[in-house]
Parts: C-alpha cells; structure tokens; sequence
C-alpha cells in the first residue's frame, strides 16, 4: 500500500497537535455563554476558518466529488448558487443580523421569543432528528475513503472512525465553542493545503483538457448545461437557492458563528469572506470528481459485443455479469474495469427503453460516483505528500464532527430538554446537560452510521435530511420578524407539514423525487405558516416559566 | 461564450481565490487565536 510510515507521522502527529490545543481551552471555560458563543469573542478570520473547517469533511469531499462524477460540469452551478447567497447574506446580514443582535445562543430560542415555548422545543425537535440523521451517514462514507486511501482493512476501520468521534468528542465536550475556534483554525490550515495538494495534483497529471475530454467523450452529450441536464434544471435550481439561503442564516452550526462574532458586523464579514470559499468548497472537490472519471476511463478497455451478439442478449450479459463481480471489483478499486461496463449497459438499456437496467446501471454508476475519488487520490498522490493530505482530510473530518457535535447538542439540551424541564438550571447544570447530550450524540452516530442505507446518491439524502427543517425554521423566522400576524398555530402546521415532504423521501417506496421532495417541503411549509396564521392570528403563548438559555 | 469557457473560469478563480483567501485566514487568523487566549487568560475565572 502507498500510504508509508512517514504518512502515518504526519497524520498523527496533526491528530495530537489538534487534540493538544483543544485541551489548552478547557481552563478557560466557566458559564455556558463561553462554551457555547466563546463569550461573544469571535474575530473574522478566526470566525471564517471555524466556519469553513466545520463546514467542509471528509464527506463533502465524498459527495461533492461523486456529483461532479455523475453531473459533470454543470454540478458547478451549485458552487454559484452558494457563493451568491453567501455573499449576499454575508452583505445584507439578512436574518443572522437581527439574531445577533438579540443575543441568542440557538436558532430556536428566537422562536421561543416570538411564537411561544412550544414552538421552540417543536423546531428543536425537528432539527435535532434532522441534524442527528444528517450527521449520522457520515462515519459510513468517510470511512470508505480512509480504508481506499490508507489501506486500513475494512474490519479495523469502524474502529478508526469510533477514534476519530472520540477525538471530536473529548474536545468539545471540555472546551466547546472556544475549543472549536482554535482548533478549526489549525485545521483549516491544513485541510487547504490538504485541498490544494489534491488539486495540483490532478491538473499536473490529468490536466483540464482530460477533464474537459472526459466529459465531452463518456458523459453522452451531458455534463455541461445545467438546465438541459436531468437533475439540474430550474426546480432544481430554485430548490438550491432556497436550501442555501436557509442553510447560510438557520442551520445551527452556522448561525452559532454569527452568534459567537464580537458583534453583527463581524458576523457579516465572516460570511461574505466565507462565500468565496464556499464557491471552492463544491467546485474543487466537484473537478475531483471529474478528474477520476477521466482518471479511470483513459485506462479503460473499450467494451464491445461477442460476435453475432444482439443488443438485447449483450444488455442481459451485461448485467448478470455485473450482477456477478460488481461488488468485489469495486473493493478492490478496479474502476477502470467497471466503469466501460456499467456505461455501455446504460446505453443498451436507454436504446432498448428498459427502465430496469438502465435503473441498475445508473445505481451501479452512483455507487462508483462515490469511491472515485478516493481511488484516484490513492493512485496519483505520492507518499510523504499523502501524508500531509490525510492531516488535511483528518483535520476536516473531525473539526465537522465537532462543530456537528456541539451545535445539535446545543439544540437538544437548550431547546429540548431544558425547557421541558421547566425549571431554570445553574450554570454548571446547563454545561453538564449539553456535555451529556454530546456523549449520547456520539452514541447514536456510531449506530445509526452501521444500520441505515442511504437512498439514491449521498448528495440529495444529505440535503433532504436538511430540509427537515431549515424549510420551515426559515419560514418561520422570517415571517415571524416581518410579518405580523405570524402565529404560533402556523409555525406548528409550517414544521410539520415542511418535515412530511422531507419524511416522505427518506421512507423507501414512496417514490417521491428529491427535487419534488424539496420543493414540497418549502411549499407545505408556507401554505402551512400562512393558512395557520390567518385561521388563528392569535398573541405568541407566554413563556411556561424561565427561560432556558 | 460556450459552456466549457465559463467552467474553465469558474474554476481556475475558484481554486485560486481558495489559495488566496486561506493564505491571508492563515496569517491573520494566527493573530485573532493568540488574542482569543489573551482574553480569556485576562478575564476574571467564573466558577458557577
């Protein structure tokens, strides 16, 4: 295996730095305001590195590599998407202003504030099941990465990964949000140089024109229009802008960095500073994607049919063939064998208009889509340099698990169970709660991350686990700050109607597409907010006793 | 302008403004850490 004693050294040795002045914070932190918000002291670029180090692992390498893989060019339309909602939230400081400056600690405690304490232990519910089942898959998927890209064998590999929580897990449960912004800020350093010796890499040695030639060549007249290609068209689109606007103002690790800045102003900074690396955060990992397709298909044999062999006897080969060595040939990283293959039974079957193997081909291509990437790397990085990319993909992977760990456990214990406990705790009780919340947080990723199977590509399970509840927590809070008669009867049909469309496309068998589940879920959650409001445009119910945080 | 011109340019300013914008996190963050500490170093030790 490539990856050497010198690699290892690296990358513990990055293991132990982080761990080390993780710890170094611990001292530091007394009242819950310092582990939550770093008492309000965040800087820009500090803010900046926490923001994008908890916003970029492993696993939006994972699944923004495998939509560059299926999608070709026109994935990158979604790298535009963001950086102009970045930068325009960044500008306007639409919603993440007024939250600063009430000084919340989470996205529901607003809610509490303006629709009553139901509502905010409702929406605390919705986002910690969102967040928890969203957080949940990515031990599987990074976990396929290190086994390709290390060559750990894949029975020690759980083990890895229950190493790397743990690590998450001890630092942020000591140190919280401070914890986090220093250690995010070493982490960030070395995930960019991670990203950018990966990136040099693939031009120095697969080049634009092969990528470019990749996708003109294998991907059939797709890859580049956005809107002409199946799955990125204008609903899709419109969804995009929707779940980025939400994800930049409610989703809960980061709003916490708006809410962690000195004041609103340098909260705006972080996330117009954040727009430009957001805009390489899918791009790149997305070329990635694109570089492996070409990576494996200029060292693929070209398939062609037996002699005499009809269309539809070579289609039904094709696949029981595939049916057959499918599974160990992708193990075993023989991509280059698989992918001729997988594409000349998806032709057959979209010339011969059989849904069934053109459905088995497209799943069998997702499945590639999703171990591309890693194969590549393993096979153009050279040891040493290896090395300092893993610290850099390690450096992402535990800095999201601890920015993930404590913003749903901020969620849960602040929105959830404190104020069903429904008396005010001390200082230490709340630090302890949200401590406690951490360790079963972590308990539940491990096992979730070994039962459950995602439906269709990574991607769109990720996004839809979002829209849960960002659909209807930015429903709510927008209409609550600008429209009147926002009442907490509409806030609870405006979640629950938003999560059914969500649900919905998790649950196997209803066939519901993720555009369709998407867009459903923001349109239910409107209707539902409205309709709500206007049968019973009533005051917000008073608080039910102290307030929690 | 063609589709793979405006990807070629996506691109390339993606990566380098990526470069960029991480060299200038990584100095000036370094000074915002080392004051981070020293604010809390400085504030009075809250027991609760």
């Amino acid at each position: 295996m490539r990856f050497g004693l010198l690699d290892w050294a690296i990358t513990l040795a990055s293991l132990a730095a982080t761990v080390w002045l993780g710890l170094l914070t611990r001292r530091h932190v007394g009242r819950i305001e310092d582990y939550l918000v770093a008492n309000r002291g965040m800087g820009v670029y500090v803010g900046t590195a926490s923001l994008v180090s908890t916003e970029i692992g492993i696993i939006t390498y994972m699944y923004q590599a495998q939509f560059g893989f299926l999608a070709g060019f026109s994935a990158f339309v979604v790298g535009l998407i963001t950086i102009a909602v970045c930068f325009a939230v960044g500008r306007t400081g639409f919603v993440i202003t007024p939250l600063r400056e009430m000084q919340v600690m989470t996205v529901p405690e607003y809610l509490e504030r303006r629709y009553g304490r139901r509502v905010r232990v409702l929406a605390g519910v919705m986002m910690a099941l969102g967040g928890s089942l969203n957080l949940g898959i990515f031990p599987i998927i990074e976990a396929r990465f290190l086994t390709i890209t290390t060559g750990i064998p894949p029975r020690y590999v759980t083990w890895t990964m229950a190493v790397l929580l743990l690590v998450a897990l001890l630092y942020t449960a000591l140190g919280g949000m401070l914890s986090l912004m220093v250690t995010n800020y070493l982490q960030y350093v070395l995930l960019a140089a991670g990203t950018l010796i990966v990136t040099a890499a693939c031009l120095s040695r697969i080049g634009w024109s092969g990528m470019t030639g990749a996708v003109v060549e294998h991907m059939h007249g797709r890859g580049l229009d956005p809107f002409a290609d199946l799955g990125v068209g204008p609903a899709f689109i419109l969804w995009q802008v929707l779940l980025w606007v939400a994800f930049m103002t409610v989703w809960q690790s980061a709003a916490m960095r708006a809410f962690s800045a000195r004041d609103a102003a340098t909260g705006r900074k972080v996330f117009t500073l954040t727009s430009v690396l957001f805009l390489g955060r899918a791009v790149i990992p997305m070329a990635w994607g694109i570089a492996a397709l070409a990576f494996f298909f200029a060292r693929a044999a070209p398939v062609t049919p037996l002699p005499g062999e009809t269309p539809a006897a070579e289609m039904a080969r094709m696949d029981a063939e595939l049916a057959a060595d499918f599974k160990p040939l992708l193990d075993e990283g023989r991509l280059e064998v698989l992918l001729p293959r997988v594409d000349r039974l998806e032709t057959l079957a979209e010339a011969a208009r059989s849904e069934p193997h053109a459905q088995r081909a497209r799943a069998r291509r997702e499945e590639i889509g999703m171990v591309a990437m890693p194969w590549m790397v393993a096979g153009l990085i050279p040891p040493g340099w290896m090395g300092l990319v893993m610290a850099g993909m390690l450096a992402a992977s535990v800095s999201t698990y601890a920015g993930y760990f404590l913003g749903w456990s901020a969620v849960i214990s602040q929105d959830v169970v404190s104020p069903l406990l429904r008396r005010e705790l001390s200082e230490r009780g709340k630090l302890r709660l949200t401590r406690a919340t951490i360790i079963a947080l972590t308990a539940f990723i491990m096992v979730w991350s070994l039962v459950y199977e995602v439906p269709g590509p990574a991607y769109f399970y990720l996004q839809v686990t979002a829209n849960l509840f960002m659909a209807p927590t930015l429903l709510a809070i927008v209409l609550g700050l600008y429209w009147r008669r926002a009442s907490a009867l509409g806030a609870y049909a405006c979640f629950v109607l938003g999560a059914a469309a969500s649900l919905a496309y998790l649950i196997p068998g209803t066939g519901l597409s993720v555009g369709a589940a998407g867009n459903l879920s923001w349109g239910l959650a409107f209707v539902g907010l409205v309709a709500g409001s206007l049968l019973r445009p009533g005051r917000p119910e008073p608080a039910a006793g102290p307030g929690a945080a | 302008m063609s589709w793979l011109t405006l990807w070629a340019i996506v691109f390339y300013v993606s990566v380098g403004s990526f470069a960029l914008v991480s060299a200038l996190v990584a100095v000036l963050g370094f000074r915002e850490v080392r004051e981070l500490f020293r604010s809390f170093a400085e504030k009075p030790r809250e027991r609760p």
